[in-house]
């Protein structure tokens, strides 16, 4: 009794500090370290570069050059390094969309920036000038170019860009990391654990399962975890039995935190339907498969469903 | 794929079924259900329309439901109300909708405050405390919100004169006990507010709110870029569509901040998914330009055709909203559009009343109904909801009935507008058809601020708003004072009143708009019907008494008048009285005059005597003074004689001296006639010069003009005759003032010109990929195409006739780079770096020894010529009898990037990447440098041998002539963009030189001040160019990447040729005045 209720009083101070934390995030927002590579520019904007150099070594963001003429695998070396790059643009161009050999120094930089273009690194383009509305030519070809990754800013204060770049480079997104590889992520209520318990042990026969009991009194954090687990998973089901309204609330928050009908883990929503109505299902249209079913029957329902997201049927 | 919702709602907020694609706001309903989970309460605060009702229906209430909220229940009730006239009464018939308690018991246990919500809770099986009916899913946790809470402030019901009403202050103080019993008893309750910030000062007078705010507000900020970035890209993941990454950029980078930055977005997303064919297309720019929310100039040549096809299409009314394209007019455009075809709509769709409405009067009942759906507040427009009834009695019209306005207005109502509630979500006749008591609404706020016709009519609202204060301050003043006389209207203000009253359309309903008495409405409209006859009694009464006035001023003007011709007659009859008496006297008078007479005539005869008498006298005294007079005048005689006699000597002296001056003035003369004649010959200087000037401005007035018109022919017309025209005159002009013709903007222009007309410098030649080209002496086309083959073409007028193919392949792989070096050699390079050199006369090819990647060849002499590679070799070959051996070879640390042959076969110029421009002599394989290092990349090099000069072409654009005889270097500033390729036409003496823009410009080596003529893109197809030589005629030959071979005269006299072939009607003075004009339509 006692151990319970020195428990619960630690999960009561964790969530506490947890608010706690969140309340001073706003000043430990900005303390991780920044490292960036800030590429050479056509003459017309030096002294726009050598001021920005200035407000990043005030916004405590580690600036890092190339030597001139430098080749571009030492370039692209040195951006390695970084987390992003960055670009100004000024009145003359330095791209040819054609892909031809850029060279001067801002060009080449440029290219070897948009070949490292991925996940992680990102390439910021600066324009002081406030060109928003695609005046100059070469300008305008860049802008085409622009995909994910690839920042485009157009304020004249320097601080305006560093602030974005710092507030987008503290964001970042979190890394995907799988727990384990399943067939299925099956989830459910507590509330339900009877009827649930009989599915996943029928099917367990025939596929793999990494389960979820989303239960009030559970203090971990589902959003997190379910963010991990399901793209581990090839196929998701949801189960409720008396549970609906939690499970189609649930149903339509966990769609939406990942990736909706982008999502690459297929959902479906699946009731006993002994106590499940179409009504509630209504809701999802054509956004979410779902369906109701006999308890006995549902892990063949499960079974068809993975065998036809997998391809396999 | 996409058959489901949009993903973006547009002006309205999300419903239930929506709430899956609210994005953009995950950190602030995970922040905002961690505050309620630990505090029990949320007051969230922010500007008006920042999305506050939405974080909360659409964000917050999905996600507790969804149970990331940890609460004891499973399930939910949510009970949420608008505080409205009466708070307490909302709350509790909130509370019985979801309980099913009945409201007048809500009434009555809540009027007690403090803890009964709790009790009701606790007492009516919401809550259970026992482990079996939680397990099975019994209880229930309560969430209430207090939405637009600032209703209590805005109401004058809830609050008048800075004191609450009772129900207000029970509902407050039941709220914030709810709050601290849940937290002390870990209840699962809570309670959340939303409101708008500047209310929060007002919030003192409750006890205990300031310091709940305090424990637990949250604030909404601004949304940062990524966070703007998820709203615009992140619904149309979810939905399974895409938005492109350049169209997000331009949307983030052109939003402006404010109170409408959500609503503006995402209505332009809902008009763009719907653009893009319901999310079937990746939204991009050209959905953007559909919508007028970009100008088609910042799309990519082939999105900016699609786009001319589709404006084409459009409606003229429609097209009004493209002239200022951008982010702000996409709602104006919207709107305004909607407002241009309701009139149609109605026609095509209302099946419920008759059709005996005009365009006109459609308009009348929009621009009515949304100026009553409008407020003036503090001279600030505001929504103002109200019925359709209200807008019915606004028209004032019998023929505009209820059913007619609600025809027209409906074409806003439609799902895929929802600019006005309620929308029509459904088919059916309940949801189309609206009754008289329905309540109409502008659905944000967003739509007043950006539909810039809904905003002139505000502007004039607010002017006819003020007028009626002023109006009714009169009025009252007429009422207070027993609506007597003195206190009407006198005239001046009586027509101003008057006019506003028509020009308003005042009607009880507008003026009940503007009761902020807190009275019910339909006792408002009542009191304003009274207020309106009052009015129109007011008017009507001042209107008599102007009258009035003006009829007395008529009658006593008809007085005076009366008064006037009396006097007149009275004084008429004196007069004749007078005259008659006056004729009396004069007969009297005469009588007497003629007894006068006779005494007179007596007294005469008696004079006559005494006067003779005296006459003798007096001729005695006569002759007296007659004697005397004499001998005064003989003495004055003698003074006059003397005095004339000095006269005349004084005179002589006069004359004399007179004639000095006359010789003197005559001397002067001659001077002054010698100076005239200067002066003559300084005047007939001056007319040469002056006619000379007047040449000069002659010229330069026609030159302007000849330029204006080259510069008015490189514009687009519906007429593309135009085009020629303009040209053709421009030409004209500069031939007959003896202007000079050959200049740069004519030659464009007749480019363009004849371009639009379809004239197609094309030469239709082999579809195989062309390496290279070359132009032979006598004006045949030699190409060499990727196979290898090289095929000979003979030019005839505009069709080229091939004449010979010769297959040079000699491994499989394909040419990469060529280079014509005479019209019988070519030298090529293959994938598999093979190189080669073909002869067409004898149609062989043979293998070099040297391998590697070209990057230059020239012709020589005497059987030699010259290769360059990547790698810095340069070689000089021989070809003895057929067998090809390296003469010499010079090797360089870098890349070459052109070389010539001198024409005496002893040198050949290398230019290298650096910048560095090398000799070296054949002879004796020594090597002199002639420019060292230059900062920037060099490109390509022309010898011009007959003026000394060796062009250089620089990766910023700029040529630079080097002098070999004096060794001097200037720059020509060539452009900002990366030079190409490079060609010398020794006969014409011109030198043309391509960018990577795609411009070819064309320079006079002989007159640098001249200004280069240019090829445009558009001359070329847009395509890329990659080789370009001269013939002998002066005509330059392009060939681009996109295969196709050109030519372009530079001898500006075949194009006038060719266009004087076309029998164009010249410009007449009248034409060419207008179309300089400012006012010229008809270009686009």
């Amino acid at each position: 009794m006692i151990c319970i209720v020195f428990i619960k009083k630690l999960q009561l101070l964790e969530k506490i500090s947890n608010f706690a934390v969140r309340k001073m995030d706003i000043i430990t927002l900005f303390t991780d370290h920044i490292r960036v590579f800030v590429c050479e520019t056509t003459p017309d904007i030096n002294a726009q570069r050598q001021k920005l150099l200035t407000v990043l070594s005030r916004a405590q963001i580690e600036a890092i050059t190339a030597e001139p003429n430098a080749t571009e695998d030492t370039v692209k070396a040195l951006m390695q390094s970084c987390e992003c790059s960055l670009h100004i643009l000024g009145k003359q161009d330095f791209y040819n969309q054609d892909g031809e050999a850029f060279t001067t120094d801002a060009g080449l930089q440029y290219r070897a920036a948009r070949s490292l273009r991925q996940k992680d690194f990102k390439m910021f383009l600066w324009n002081p000038f406030g060109e928003v509305n695609f005046e100059n030519k070469y300008i305008n070809d860049i802008r085409r170019d622009i995909v994910d990754n690839t920042i485009y800013n157009a304020n004249p204060s320097p601080i305006f860009f560093v602030e974005e770049l710092r507030s987008m480079m503290s964001s970042k997104s979190v890394a995907q990391t799988k727990i384990e590889e399943k067939d299925i992520f099956f989830i459910y209520n507590y509330l339900d654990k009877e009827t649930a318990e009989g599915i996943i042990g029928m099917t367990e026969d025939v596929l793999t399962l990494s389960k979820l009991a989303v239960s009030m009194d559970n203090y971990t954090d589902y959003t997190d975890y379910i963010q991990k687990q399901l793209p581990g998973c090839k196929a998701c089901i949801i189960y409720y039995d008396y549970a609906s309204e939690w499970a189609v609330s649930f149903a339509r928050q966990i769609w939406k935190d990942n990736g909706g009908k982008s999502a690459k883990t297929p959902i479906l929503l699946i009731g006993n339907s002994a106590h499940a109505t179409s009504e509630a299902h209504a809701i999802f249209n054509h956004v979410l498969k779902t369906a109701i079913s006999e308890v006995s029957l549902i892990p063949l329902e499960i079974k068809v469903f993975y065998d036809k997201v997998t391809g396999k049927e | 794929m996409n058959q489901g919702i949009c993903p973006y709602p547009g002006l309205r907020p999300f419903t239930e079924e929506e709430t899956i694609f609210f994005k953009g706001r995950d950190a602030d309903i995970r922040a905002l259900a961690k505050m309620l989970e630990t505090k029990k309460m949320a007051f969230v605060t922010g500007a008006s329309g920042d999305g506050k009702s939405s974080l909360v229906y659409a964000g917050v209430i999905p996600f507790i439901r969804a149970g990331f909220l940890k609460a004891e229940f499973n399930k939910w009730i949510i009970v949420d109300f608008k505080p409205q006239r009466n708070p307490l009464k909302s709350l509790c018939e909130a509370l019985a909708a979801h309980t099913n308690l009945d409201v007048d018991y809500l009434l009555e246990e809540l009027d007690n405050g403090f803890s009964s919500i709790v009790e009701v809770y606790k007492q009516n099986g919401l809550y259970v405390d026992n482990d079996e009916d939680k397990a099975v899913n019994k209880g229930k946790n309560l969430l209430i919100i207090a939405d637009q809470f600032e209703e209590v402030f805005t109401n004058k019901e809830n609050f008048d004169d800075g004191t609450p009403s009772l129900e207000t202050y029970t509902t407050v103080n039941l709220l914030l006990e709810t709050v601290r019993i849940a937290v002390a008893e870990h209840l699962p309750v809570y309670v959340m507010f939303t409101m708008r910030s500047d209310f929060i000062p007002q919030c003192t007078v409750f006890k205990y709110l300031p310091e709940f705010i305090a424990y637990s507000q949250f604030f909404i900020q601004q949304l940062k870029r990524e966070e703007i970035t998820q709203v615009i890209q992140e619904p149309a993941i979810l939905a399974g569509a895409s938005v492109s990454s350049r169209l997000t950029d331009y949307l983030v980078n052109n939003l402006s901040s404010g109170f409408d930055q959500l609503p503006v977005i995402q209505h332009t997303m809902n008009l763009l998914w719907k653009n893009a064919n319901n999310g079937e297309q990746q939204l991009d720019l050209l959905h953007l330009a559909k919508i007028a929310g970009i100008s088609k100039n910042v799309l990519s040549p082939k999105d900016r055709k699609e786009f001319d096809e589709w404006y084409a299409k459009l409606p003229n009314y429609e097209k009004k909203y493209f002239a200022k394209p951008g982010l702000n007019n996409v709602l104006n455009a919207h709107a305004g559009i909607l407002y241009e075809s309701a009139f149609d709509y109605y026609q095509k769709n209302i099946a419920w009343t008759q059709k005996n409405i005009t365009k006109e009067d459609a308009e009348l009942i929009i621009e009515t109904a949304f100026k009553s759906l409008v407020k003036i507040d503090n001279s600030r427009p505001v929504r103002n909801r109200c019925t359709l009834n209200e807008i019915t009695g606004s028209i004032n019209r019998d023929n505009i009935t209820n059913a007619v306005v609600c025809g027209c207005l409906n074409v806003f109502r439609l799902p895929e507008n929802t600019l006005l509630r309620p929308f029509i979500d459904t088919e059916t006749m309940e949801e189309k058809y609206l009754s008289g008591n329905a309540i109409l609404d502008i659905t944000h706020e967003a739509l007043i601020r950006n539909w810039k016709m809904l905003a002139a009519w505000n502007a004039e609202e607010d002017i006819f708003v003020k007028d009626y204060y002023d109006f009714k301050s009169q009025l009252n003043r007429w009422i207070d004072n027993e609506r007597k006389e003195n206190f009407l209207l006198p005239e001046g203000n009586l027509i101003y009143f008057e006019k506003w009253v028509k020009e308003c359309n005042l009607t009880s309903y507008w003026i009940a708009k503007y009761d902020n008495t807190k009275i019910p409405q339909d006792q408002k409209i009542l009191a304003a019907d009274i207020e309106y006859k009052n009015a129109i009694e007011f008017l009507s009464k001042s209107r008599d008494a102007v009258v009035a006035q003006h009829e007395r001023r008529k009658k006593r003007q008809k007085i005076v008048l009366f008064a006037i011709l009396a006097v007149m007659t009275l004084l008429t009859g004196f007069m004749v009285w007078a005259l008659k008496e006056k004729d009396i006297a004069k007969s009297e008078s005469a009588r007497a005059n003629l007894k006068a007479k006779e005494v007179e005539d007596q007294m005469i005869i008696n004079e006559h005597e005494k006067q003779r008498a005296l006459a003798a006298e007096n001729l005695a005294d006569k002759e007296r003074q007659k004697a005397l007079k004499e001998a005064y005048n003989a003495r004055i005689a003698k003074e006059d004689a003397e005095k004339a006699y000095n006269e005349a000597n004084y005179a002589r002296i006069l004359a004399d001296s007179m004639k000095n001056i006359a010789l003197k003035n005559l001397q002067s003369a001659e001077d002054a006639r010698k100076e005239t004649e200067q002066a003559l010959i300084v005047a007939e200087n001056q007319t040469e010069r002056a006619r000379q000037a007047s040449d000069s401005v002659s010229r330069l007035y026609n030159t302007a003009v000849s330029n204006a018109l080259a510069m008015k022919a490189q514009n687009h017309y519906e007429d593309k005759s135009l085009n020629l025209r303009l040209a053709w005159s421009s030409w004209l002009m500069c031939r007959d003032c003896g202007l000079s013709s050959n200049t740069a903007e004519l030659y464009q222009a007749m480019l363009f010109a004849m371009k639009e007309n379809g004239f197609d410098n094309k030469l239709e030649i082999t579809t195989d990929k062309i390496a290279d080209f070359f132009v032979s002496a006598n004006n045949n086309i030699l190409v060499l195409t990727e196979k290898p083959e090289i095929i000979g073409y003979k030019i005839s007028g505009d069709a080229p006739q091939e004449y010979t193919r010769i297959d040079c392949a000699e491994s499989n792989s394909p040419v990469e780079k060529a280079f014509f070096i005479s019209d019988d050699k070519v030298v090529f390079s293959t994938k598999d770096k093979q190189t080669f050199v073909s002869d067409v006369n004898s149609k062989k090819t043979v293998k070099l020894p040297r391998q590697g990647y070209f990057t230059a060849a020239d012709n020589g002499i005497n059987n030699m010529f010259a290769t360059a590679t990547a790698n810095g070799i340069l070689d000089v070959w021989q070809n003895d009898n057929g067998e090809i051996k390296i003469k010499k070879m010079f090797s360089f640390d870098t890349k070459i990037s052109d070389i010539k042959i001198s024409s005496d076969g002893s040198k050949v110029f290398a230019l290298l990447h650096k910048g560095i421009l090398m000799q070296c002599n054949i002879n004796d394989g020594s090597t002199e440098t002639i420019i060292d290092k230059h900062p920037l990349y060099a490109y390509s090099m022309e010898l011009l041998e007959s003026n000394n000069y060796i062009v250089t072409c620089f990766s910023d654009g700029n040529i630079r002539y080097y002098n070999t005889e004096n060794k001097t270097i200037f720059d020509f500033l060539g452009g900002h963009s990366k030079p190409g390729e490079m060609t010398y036409d020794p006969n014409s003496k011109r030198l043309a030189r391509s960018s990577s823009d795609k411009r070819i410009m064309i320079v006079d080596t002989e007159n640098f001040m001249a200004q280069p003529y240019s090829l445009e893109e558009y001359n070329l197809n847009g395509g890329k160019v990659k080789s370009m030589k001269f013939n002998r005629k002066g005509v330059l030959y392009v060939l681009t990447d996109q295969n196709e071979l050109r030519y372009f005269d530079t001898d500006i006299r075949q194009y006038a040729n060719s266009l004087s072939k076309l029998n164009l009607q010249p410009l007449s003075n009248m034409e060419k005045r207008m179309i300089l004009s400012n006012e010229f339509v008809g270009e686009y």
